[in-house]
């Protein structure tokens, strides 16, 4: 449960297994009413863990984006690196490990079309090599970060890295949840049927 | 698109299918406001990229400015060809033109949407009047109902006591 998205504990709705015992000396409105608050409480928690993961789902692609850019530029920086030996790229990723030649490894620069606006892209150039040292990262809430080629690969990697784990803790807890409510859900549909059954019992007895 | 509704004759619907045209034509000025609202950001859009071709002028080319990779990775680098710009035409189409090829593009493109824009805005005042008729005809409606359950009641109270006497 380390995995877990939620601080503290998760809560948890509790199975009655004895519906006849739970329900000696309580009125059914009010405790269907009581259990009914709970199961709105979990729908709320289910909604919101659903909002912060596609929050979360809505960041990947740029983030994946930016990473197999940052591979070709951390390798137009310094031809000779191999990332994938290093860990610092999938092995999936070709232009990645030494065996290919970086863009611009001869001519000391490469050209790029870059977004300039929406819809409008303008050429650019790049320098490659030694002159080539820095990238700048857009950390968020106004701030720019320049890295080293290869040093900013690794910070968003294990950025990339953390959405994915925090994704993947978010999905245990909505199973959890999930679990919760068809537990609260079995508890009403339960106590309902015995309210029935202890309505027709009084109604023969009264008959007789 | 939305035809005035002084064309139906209303006064032969019931009170349950005026409801269900207000319940339609609610939604038709909802789908039409949306439409209009993602026009409008689109010629937003538009409007900034035409003003992002400023920066295309020979005083920039060569300068050392920051590229950007994608909207989170800068870099180092100059402007290569400060001529020419390449245009995404929609439809995975792209065209080199020159930088005032693309700004009477993008002129081009807001007149376009400008008149998308006014006639949009034209459906959507028809629909909202069609819908205030509709609305005074259900309110007529329920009264005449009303008003003929009361005289019926009346006439029948009218009828029981007159047996009584």
């Amino acid at each position: 449960m380390s995995k877990s998205f939620m601080s503290g504990q998760r809560p948890t709705a509790h199975f009655i297994p004895d519906i006849e015992a739970y329900m000696s000396g309580k009125q059914t409105e009010p405790t269907v009413r009581a259990l009914e608050g709970q199961y709105t409480k979990f729908r709320f928690m289910e909604k919101a863990l659903l909002q912060r993961k596609s929050g979360l789902a809505g960041r990947l692609p740029e983030l994946n984006k930016a990473l197999s850019a940052l591979v070709l530029l951390a390798r137009a920086a310094d031809p000779d690196v191999d990332l994938v030996a290093e860990g610092l790229a999938d092995a999936d990723m070709p232009e990645a490990s030494s065996q290919v030649t970086p863009p611009g490894a001869e001519t000391g620069h490469f050209d790029m079309r870059f977004e300039l606006a929406e819809t409008l892209y303008a050429e650019g150039r790049i320098k490659t090599g030694a002159a080539f040292d820095t990238v700048h990262l857009w950390i968020g809430s106004n701030v720019m970060v320049a890295y080293p080629p290869k040093e900013a690969l690794g910070v968003l990697r294990r950025n990339r890295d953390q959405t994915l784990t925090m994704m993947d803790g978010i999905d245990d807890d909505i199973a959890h949840i999930r679990e919760q409510i068809n537990i609260l859900q079995v508890n009403v549909a339960r106590i309902h049927n015995w309210d029935v059954k202890r309505r027709a019992a009084l109604r023969q007895q009264a008959a007789k | 698109m939305a035809t005035s509704i002084q064309d139906f004759d209303l006064s032969r619907l019931t009170l349950g299918q005026l409801q269900e045209a207000q319940r339609q034509m609610s939604q038709e000025i909802n789908m039409l406001t949306s439409s209009y609202s993602v026009l409008r950001e689109s010629k937003m859009r538009f409007l900034s990229s035409a003003a992002a071709l400023s920066v295309m002028k020979p005083d920039n080319k060569d300068k050392n400015i920051m590229l950007p990779i994608t909207t989170s990775l800068y870099v180092p680098g100059t402007l290569t060809d400060v001529n020419h710009v390449l245009v995404d035409v929609g439809t995975d189409y792209f065209i080199k033109m020159s930088v005032t090829q693309a700004a009477s593009y993008y002129e081009r493109k807001d007149a376009m949407l400008d008149a998308e824009l006014a006639q949009l805005n034209a459906s959507i005042q028809q629909a909202q009047q069609n819908m205030q008729v509709l609305v005074e005809f259900m309110q007529a409606k329920a009264f005449e109902i009303e008003y003929e359950s009361r005289m019926a009641k009346e006439a029948r109270q009218a009828a029981a006591s007159a047996a009584t006497n």
